[in-house]
């Protein structure tokens, strides 16, 4: 197949498109039947078991971004770029103690920036919350782009309409269902997911052995393969805190956390990172696997859809589809969710309706769903920039909340400016790398003077605070 | 310049295939042993 035709017609592509938007949102409202209350819609009751609290954890973290980024990094980075994506399961490795913490701290809790509000006031509120809705959007438009994107690229339906549907399925699915809707399907969607990566890899390699992938590497781009790859080493160290931050401190993780029944958090998280952590490297193969088949490449961020296609023709184009198409509404779904909880518990809730009933604010919640998924949708539309420039600006935004969220949880004498002044500090400073030096020093120089910032304030003016005061809160934020 | 050797390559790339594998038949064992003990929601 010559680069820049499409494996399937634009008229299979709204099918495939139509059939599984239907099924998710039939799907979704389901599930959501549970979803009357603000605890049913906004946790799913608290209750959640070790199987689906496992399999939305990786759908959720099996981004869009794993399916399109790992090939691109492959391709850029070599051996060590499929490594450092998947370095990225570290995150729900090391989120799993935390999962754990965070339930029996926080029984009533919804949302993380209520846990920084309470546990270091104001001012960490308030830089909290802007890194948080600003990575939320920021993955939300770089998902929403990469479906525009792959849609175009594999069935030729203009970037417009097919990022608008997308966005669309998912609004309405979790609009009606909540996080039951967003739990349920994500289990169906990681089950699509890892089934149809494997297909789509071992029907690659009946075709190309493993041998003649590496043969060619070897002969015509050997620095793919290289042991000592300085930029792809730092990658890994960087993707590696860049995903510690985006867990940690994102309230998709942080919602999951409540939602799960007592005693599951942590097994559930633990299990995700390990499921997780192959599929970067299923995926990033197919870039690898690029040059092999000669396939000239001028779009490295579809590489992945692009070599399954030309190998596994049009049942490759229709597997590769549903795969990206379960992974992006996977997320999607989820950010749309864990996005409106926070703007209706910590900005309406305590700026405009402080006395407002759970009926109410299970309202408000929807209408934030809508709004979070136009505004998206907006942003979306000028399809700017590739994903990982979007997606890596904020890296060391959310780097530098990993040291403040650490020790907000474990370390009573972290103190209030000390949190502030590390995610101040650690963001600019990561900031002023990923201009002056490249994205893939950002995120490990934020997060170093997050921390030595963090370290440092908790020793110089040691605080007391009262674990107490997690406990006793039942979501009302006070204006 | 040292280069991975192929094993490694082949290894990292068929363990990650077999681990996808595996992955998504224990995610469906967990949901029927949930599913038993009515432990799903």
């Amino acid at each position: 197949m010559p680069e820049g035709s499409t494996v399937l017609s634009a008229r299979a592509g709204y099918a495939l498109l139509g059939v599984f938007g239907v099924m998710w949102i039939a799907l979704g409202m389901y599930w959501g039947r549970r979803a009357r209350s603000l605890d049913g819609f906004m946790v799913a009751g608290r209750n959640v078991g070790l199987a689906l609290g496992t399999a939305t954890a990786v759908a959720t973290w099996i981004t869009s971004n794993t399916t399109m980024l790992a090939p691109q990094f492959a391709l850029q980075l070599g051996v060590w770029g499929m490594l450092a994506y998947s370095t990225a399961s570290f995150g729900l490795l090391l989120f799993a103690p935390l999962a754990r913490r965070i339930r029996q701290a926080m029984p009533h809790g919804y949302t993380s920036v209520e846990f920084i509000r309470l546990r270091y006031g104001r001012a960490a509120y308030v830089v909290f919350l802007i890194i948080s809705l600003f990575y939320g959007l920021t993955w939300m438009v770089s998902m929403g782009m990469a479906g525009g994107i792959l849609l175009e690229a594999l069935a030729g339906i203009p970037y417009h309409y097919g990022m608008s549907v997308i966005l669309l399925v998912c609004v309405v699915y979790t609009l009606f269902g909540g996080l039951y809707a967003v739990i349920g399907t994500d289990f169906v969607q990681s089950v699509i997911i890892l089934l149809g990566v494997v297909v789509v890899a071992v029907a690659i390699l009946s075709r190309v052995p493993l041998t003649e992938v590496y043969g060619n590497l070897r002969a015509n781009r050997p620095a793919l393969l290289n042991v000592f790859f300085p930029a792809a080493i730092m990658a890994v160290f960087n993707n590696l805190l860049f995903g510690i931050g985006e867990i940690f401190h994102s309230n998709v993780w942080w919602s999951r956390a409540f939602a799960m029944r007592e005693g599951v958090g942590m097994k559930a998280y633990l299990l995700a990172g390990f499921i997780w952590l192959p599929i970067p490297v299923v995926a990033g193969f197919l870039g690898l696997a690029a040059p092999a088949i000669g396939i000239n490449v001028t779009r490295p961020d579809v590489v992945g859809p692009l070599v399954a296609a030309n190998l596994l023709g049009y049942a490759g184009g229709v597997l590769v589809f549903i795969v990206v198409f379960c992974s992006l509404a996977s997320s999607i779904d989820s950010l749309l969710a864990a996005t409106s909880d926070v703007v209706t518990k910590e900005v309406l809730q305590p700026l405009l309706m402080p006395n407002a009933s759970d009926a109410r604010l299970r309202k408000v919640a929807s209408l934030v769903i809508v709004a979070v998924g136009l505004i998206t949708w907006a942003i979306c539309l000028p399809k700017m920039g590739t994903l990982a420039t979007v997606l890596f600006f904020a890296g060391p935004l959310v780097g530098s909340t990993i040291w403040p969220i650490i020790a907000g949880l474990f370390w009573k004498r972290s103190n209030r400016a000390g949190a502030v002044l590390a995610m101040l500090l650690g963001s600019g400073v990561g900031l002023l790398a990923y201009v002056q030096i490249g994205w893939y020093t950002a995120t490990l120089i934020g997060t170093a003077v997050s921390f030595v910032t963090v370290v440092g304030t908790t020793l110089l003016r040691p605080g007391s605070f009262d674990w107490r005061t997690l406990a006793a809160e039942r979501g009302a934020a006070k204006a | 310049m040292i280069l991975f050797p192929v094993w490694f390559f082949e290894t990292l790339v068929l363990g990650g295939i077999a681990l996808a594998g595996i992955s998504g038949a224990l995610l469906l064992g967990l949901l029927v042993r949930d599913a038993g003990g009515k432990k799903i929601w």
